[in-house]
């Protein structure tokens, strides 16, 4: 208990009056670097959004209540909202593409628009269909992301309960039709609620899974045909002839994660675990920065969090022939569940907000914000990359030298099972001792060197007692998660 | 009509007048001449002829049993005095007490804390004055509360053909314990709520059915929470207090909860935040008056993460959880007054069976003693052997008054007045300038919206059958129904049989010979209608609710009631010159100059009106935006949803002529058709949705829709709007194309709905199957088998 005279005592000038208030610096925060700018919506708009297009200073939003909101002057002070189209089936994503605005309903992939320019849409066209649907809630269907060969992508999330019109084939799949629709290609199997699905500037298109059953944490990987993502709930149809995706066979639970990536035929290791709770929940849509938009972090993902709220970054390399790569904390604070990311003008990222039927930190349930890069760069990790004993640490400003030792980043890590039950605590979680580090001459990055290193693993590395060499100054977060499946040679 | 000798026995209590005797004899008797002989019971004696006897006939007094377990009250001895057993009130007392009902026993009662006050509140409210007196309404002396509150809510079951009020359980024993308040009270009150606390498992969203299982605690706490909880999951949680609401007004409450949460005020469901899920926030809102209120708060928790918090704001009060101060929990016990124990003799329990015998307690109360029955009944004299002269009732009794004669029959009109006064219509309702309630009893009624006396006193029933359809009528008095929900008084349900016979009396007496004639019909008259009714109109929604939303100023009568409640003629009339046909009415005169324009919108209305369900929503309407009850007003609402045992890919259309459609968009065809409401969005935005959605409103068809000859799959390639927002669904049968397109068409007293099929390439072949429950005509014959070559297309009528 603070006794009264302690109490009076805080209030007492700290320094003699004659030398004026103490300047004190406010510790840095994320707010110092990136604002949060929300979207003042009428009461009629309920913008559960499920997928966003930006024209100038039009956004297109499509809903979870199946409509597709116009919204002028999105940028500025006054935006107007007027109901572009309705009567659709649960669009979670909108493209623009020659002219058209496509979305996925839960069972087409549409594409539309209006002739008549009198601002509503007037005619819809079924681009592909076929993938029929149970009658289940979960039965959502992401997308569409255009891959590098213009052909469009799909993820069918699996159902959760009962299936009053029969149980459906292909869920759990990501599907590809052709750019000129008609038709579509199953061509990966085994994802659970692949909630966010776009396209890398390679063209490759990418997915994040959310944890649950066969999905021991929410995960980041690329989609490569005839691959088993492990959630064996929609394998039955790798018997069907259209699959590109050999049958797993029975997936046993309890599997270690790298022994259940020698075992099952053509499952697929994530190339980024995104750890529970450590960095957001229940990861929804993902973009790359390729224009610099977030000062130093160009080249990396920034993902939102239909959970936290928040939006992490990602970033990737290529080792022993696949990506893999780490994650990080960036931004938190929006004020719903983040199931859409977009780009905007210079320095801003969209965040499309919903959280219905599963909840959220902040205090809506729904709307649109955005984050605007304020132009200052942190004090921050700015990536982790694997070297072949250790790690590689790469920082935005120069670290300092003199503070800098083994005990400066500590390290841990561990692994997952692959298994039946809803997600999978860190398994077998151990402390490693850095034993050697070397510091660049530059104070940008750092190679470290860990004791104990193994593949198939996340190793957290949190750089507790890095300082910058101008001022001292801690990182903003300074921690990063990589997933070390395979080691440079 | 032949007059045979009557006898006018006035009520003492009935005229006030203690000397009142008519000097002189009366050929015809007066309606309160004749409504004394009825209250008098002069008839369960004295028939009249079969005629006479129906109409002044009343509704038997309570079973002898019942009031044999009051005979050991102070009042017992005098009441006897006063009912024919002068001088033999000792013997029929110890009689009574032979009856089983003499030694049930009485029970004491636990109520909630505040109910005496809710109770009294509840009688000044309800005019309970209007029919008993101050007496009537102190019971504490000779009966327990179970009874009480039993008779209250079903009195038809202790004497059949009582009317009754449609009282709540919670207000039923509110005001028993009003009734019944100078009993002895034991127990303390407190603040806080009381609460249950049951462990079960929880299946789903649901309340659990608890009634029957034990709580496995029971306590009061300050805070309604999941703290009270021993266990992490699966239980459920009940929570009751009266609440003390310190101000008139609109109170909001909120619960927010993971799981489900209900909240009820007063045993209105006032916030319904059903469902297993993260913590969820719902609001609800109810006009409250200052004073007590009962309470019922209900939590679930099934597995997961486990929480409830419950708000409330209203005048005064920013929002805050309803605080522990605010609610009162204690339990209130009644005790009955003991029973004297004694054993009656034998001997004066025959003698009194005898007196009761030849003062004939049967003609008016049920006697269930075997022994009774088998004792000679004594004679009974006609009416009109009674001769004529001063009313001498041998026995005892408060009746006094004249002899008369009474005719054969009533007349109508007549019948109908003495039928009011015996069935306490005119207790609370004026007709003719006769009745209505004391001014005592009306300073004590509460005013819910700002509309005068209309807004609080039960309604005037002068030429009542003029204005009101007999069917409507029939109903009000059948089951009590109310049209008015801003008068607080309530209207008793008398039944069918009583309902129709007053139905046809008010319409022989106040519209005989009275032609109603209904405008003629047109879509026109219809959209002109609509748009006077809304706020770009007359604006009657400034003050009328329609289809039970709001109003956008005091919660007026629902428009949409009115065309199957007035009748046409009254509608004219009564916008005209509202003023002329009722004194001080807040209905304003909007037609002045009475000419053809204002002769036309007036019946534009009402054609309008007479869609029913089909009636648009006038413009301005303001929904309800909590509420995901899909509204269309302007353009139709289209929704994608999974609709019942249809499949998970089918659009909805809600038009503004509140006629409605629905495709299936797997195998594209026509599926459902119906009226009145469109769509409960809830199943498809409400949380994780995805419910089977099934529609509001009225006259649902499932429709089985034309097949293609030669077969192949029918395939949706897809969609058109037209400029007003209907779907165009574009449908490919392998290399052969058409279009469906639906619209609503308003015709007289209904809808139609409108579907034209386009063949845009190659050539169709289709054949409507038969229909019982609905008619598909093309060019008004019923449709069959149809050819379309490309570029032409069929007009296809819909009609239920």
């Amino acid at each position: 208990m603070v006794s009264t005279l302690a109490l009076i005592a805080l209030f007492l000038p700290q320094e003699p009056a004659s030398e004026g208030p103490v300047q004190k610096q406010p510790k840095p925060n994320e707010a110092t670097f990136v604002e949060i700018v929300d979207v003042p919506l009428p009461a009629d708009c309920v913008l559960e959004v499920g997928g966003l297009v930006l024209q100038g200073d039009t956004m297109f939003a499509a809903t979870r209540r199946g409509e597709i909101w116009r919204i002028d002057g999105v940028n500025g002070d006054a935006p107007k909202a007027t109901l572009w189209a309705e009567g659709l089936m649960e669009p979670l994503g909108l493209i623009e593409r020659d002219g058209w605005l496509y979305c996925a309903q839960r069972a087409e992939l549409s594409r539309m628009r209006d002739t008549n320019g009198d601002g509503r849409m007037d005619e819809l066209e079924t681009v592909a269909d076929g993938w029929p649907i149970s009658g289940n809630y979960h039965e959502y269907c992401f997308g569409p992301t255009v891959a590098g060969d213009g052909s469009f992508w799909l993820t069918l999330n699996k159902p959760f309960g009962g299936e009053p019109f029969g149980k459906a084939p292909w869920r759990g799949w990501a599907i590809r039709i052709p750019a000129d629709g008609g038709s579509f290609e199953p061509v990966c199997a085994g994802l659970r609620s692949p909630a966010g699905v776009g396209t890398a500037p390679d063209g490759v298109v990418w997915y994040t899974d959310n944890q649950g059953e066969w999905c021991a944490n929410s995960k980041f990987t690329p989609l490569q045909p005839g691959e088993f993502h492990g959630h064996p709930h929609g394998i039955e149809s790798c018997k069907l002839p259209e699959s590109k995706v050999e049958h797993p066979g029975e997936v046993p639970s309890g599997l270690r994660m790298a022994e259940a990536a020698a075992k099952i035929p053509n499952f697929t290791l994530p190339a980024v675990w995104i750890p529970y709770d450590k960095c957001g929940r229940s990861p929804g849509d993902f973009v790359w920065d390729t224009a610099g938009n977030f000062g130093p972090f160009q080249g990396q993902v920034f993902c939102g969090d239909q959970f936290s709220s928040e939006v992490f970054r990602m970033s990737l390399e290529v080792v022993g022939g696949r990506w893999q790569g780490a994650c990080y904390p960036f931004r938190r604070g929006l004020k719903s569940g983040i199931t859409r990311v977009l780009w905007g003008e210079k320095g801003t990222l969209w965040c499309g907000l919903t959280n219905r039927g599963w909840g959220s930190r902040g205090d809506s349930s729904e709307g649109l914000q955005r984050l605007v890069w304020k132009g200052e760069t942190p004090f921050e990790l700015l990536e982790i990359t694997a070297t072949k004993q250790g790690f590689r640490l790469a920082f935005t400003a120069p670290v300092d030298a003199a503070s800098f030792s083994a005990e400066s980043v500590a390290v841990k890590s561990w692994t997952y099972d692959h298994h039946s039950s809803y997600g999978c605590p860190p398994r077998d979680t151990r402390p490693h001792a850095v034993t050697a580090f070397a510091l660049a001459a530059d104070g940008l990055s750092a190679e470290v060197t860990i004791a104990d290193l193994e593949l198939c693993r996340v190793y957290e590395l949190d750089c507790v007692g890095v300082r910058s060499a101008k001022g001292g100054a801690e990182l903003l977060h300074g921690v990063g998660y990589y997933t070390r499946n395979r080691a440079p040679e | 009509m032949r007059v045979s000798s009557y006898l006018w026995l006035l009520l003492l209590a009935a005229c006030g007048d203690a000397g009142a005797v008519t000097s002189e004899p009366v050929a015809e008797p007066s309606a309160a001449e004749l409504a004394a002989v009825q209250q008098g019971r002069c008839i369960a004696c004295h028939s009249a002829g079969e005629a006479i006897d129906r109409e002044l006939t009343v509704a038997p007094g309570l079973p002898l049993n019942v009031l044999a377990g009051r005979v050991d009250s102070a009042k017992a001895m005098p009441a006897l005095t006063d009912h024919y057993c002068s001088g033999n009130e000792g013997d029929v007392r110890s009689w009574l007490q032979s009856l089983p009902g003499a030694s049930a026993e009485r029970a004491s009662k636990e109520v909630a804390g505040a109910s005496i006050e809710r109770g009294e509140q509840l009688v000044r409210e309800l005019a309970c004055a209007a029919c008993h007196t101050p007496e009537d309404l102190d019971l504490s002396a000779s009966t327990d509360h179970a009874y009480v509150s039993g008779f209250l809510q079903k009195p038809g079951e202790v004497v059949p053909g009582l009317s009754h009020l449609a009282l709540g359980g919670s207000e039923a024993d509110a005001i028993a314990a009003f009734l019944l308040r100078d009993q002895k009270q034991e127990g303390a009150r407190s603040a806080g709520f009381g609460y249950s606390y049951y462990e079960l498992k929880i299946p789903n969203g649901d309340w659990p059915d608890v009634s029957g299982l034990k709580p496995s605690a029971r306590g009061v706490t300050d805070v309604m929470s999941t703290a009270v909880a021993t266990r992490k999951t699966q239980y459920a949680i009940e929570f009751t207090a009266t609440l003390d609401v310190p101000a008139d007004g609109d109170w909001r409450f909120a619960t927010r909860s993971d799981d489900g949460s209900w909240l009820w005020i007063d045993d209105v469901l006032v916030v319904d935040n059903a469902g297993m899920k993260p913590p969820t926030r719902k609001d609800g809102s109810r006009r409250l008056s200052k004073g007590p209120h009962q309470l019922r708060v209900a939590y679930t928790q099934g597995g997961g993460g486990a929480a409830l918090k419950v708000f409330w704001s209203g005048p005064g009060v920013d929002e805050q959880e309803i605080p522990g101060a605010s609610a009162e929990t204690s339990v209130l016990r009644l005790v009955p007054p003991e029973r004297a124990t004694t054993p009656p003799a034998a001997d004066a329990v025959a003698r009194g069976r005898r007196a009761a015998r030849a003062a004939r307690c049967d003609a008016c109360h049920e006697v269930a003693d075997p022994e009774f029955h088998e004792l000679p009944p004594p004679p009974a004299q006609a009416w009109s052997a009674l001769g004529t002269g001063p009313c001498d009732v041998a026995g005892g009794s408060t009746l006094r008054g004249e002899v008369g004669a009474l005719p054969d029959d009533l007349s109508t009109a007549m019948r109908l007045r003495v039928s009011m006064v015996r069935d306490g219509c005119t207790s609370c309702h004026v007709r003719d300038g006769e009745g209505g309630l004391p001014a005592a009893v009306v300073e004590q009624l509460r005013e819910v919206e700002d509309i005068g006396e209309e807004g609080k006193l039960p309604p005037d029933l002068s030429a009542v059958g003029r204005r009101l359809r007999p069917e409507w009528l029939s109903r009000v008095i059948a089951d009590g129904h109310k049209s008015r929900d801003y008068v607080v008084m309530r209207m008793p349900a008398y039944g069918p049989e009583k309902a129709q016979e007053y139905a046809a009396w008010f319409a022989e007496v106040d519209a005989a010979g009275v032609e109603d004639t209904e405008p003629a019909f047109s879509e026109e008259a219809v959209e002109r209608g609509r748009m006077l009714a809304g706020t770009g109109g007359r604006n009657c929604i400034s003050c009328h609710q329609m289809f039970g939303h709001d109003s956008l100023g005091p919660q007026g009568m629902d428009l949409a009631l009115q065309h199957e409640r007035l009748r046409p003629g009254w509608f004219r009339d009564w916008l005209l010159r509202p003023t002329e046909l009722r004194k001080n009415t807040r209905m304003p005169s909007l037609w002045l100059n009475r000419d053809e324009q204002d002769y036309a919108d007036v019946d534009a209305i009402w054609t309008w009106l007479s869609l029913g369900s089909n009636a648009p929503l006038p413009l301005g309407i303001a929904v309800d935006a909590s509420s995901l009850v899909l509204e269309p007003i302007e353009r139709p609402i289209l929704h994608g949803a999974f609709l019942k045992d249809v499949s998970a890919r089918c659009l909805a259309v809600g038009t503004p002529a509140r006629t409605h459609y629905a495709y299936d968009l797997v195998d594209p065809r026509l599926v459902w058709i119906w009226r009145g409401q469109f769509l409960d969005a809830r199943g498809t935005w409400h949380g994780r949705a995805g419910q089977l959605v099934t529609p509001l409103g009225d006259d649902w068809q499932v429709v089985e829709d034309f097949a293609i000859e030669g077969g192949g799959e029918r395939r949706l390639f897809g969609q058109g709007r037209t400029e007003d927002g209907y779907p165009v669904l574009r449908v490919a049968v392998g290399e052969h194309r058409y279009e469906d397109e639906t619209r609503p068409r308003l015709v007289s007293a209904g809808s139609r709905l409108v579907r034209t099929l386009r063949c845009t390439k190659g050539e169709l072949v289709i054949q409507f199957p038969e229909s019982e429950s609905y008619q598909v005509t093309v060019g008004g014959a019923p449709a069959g088998r149809h050819e379309l070559a490309a570029g032409q297309e069929l007009e296809v009528v819909y009609q239920w």
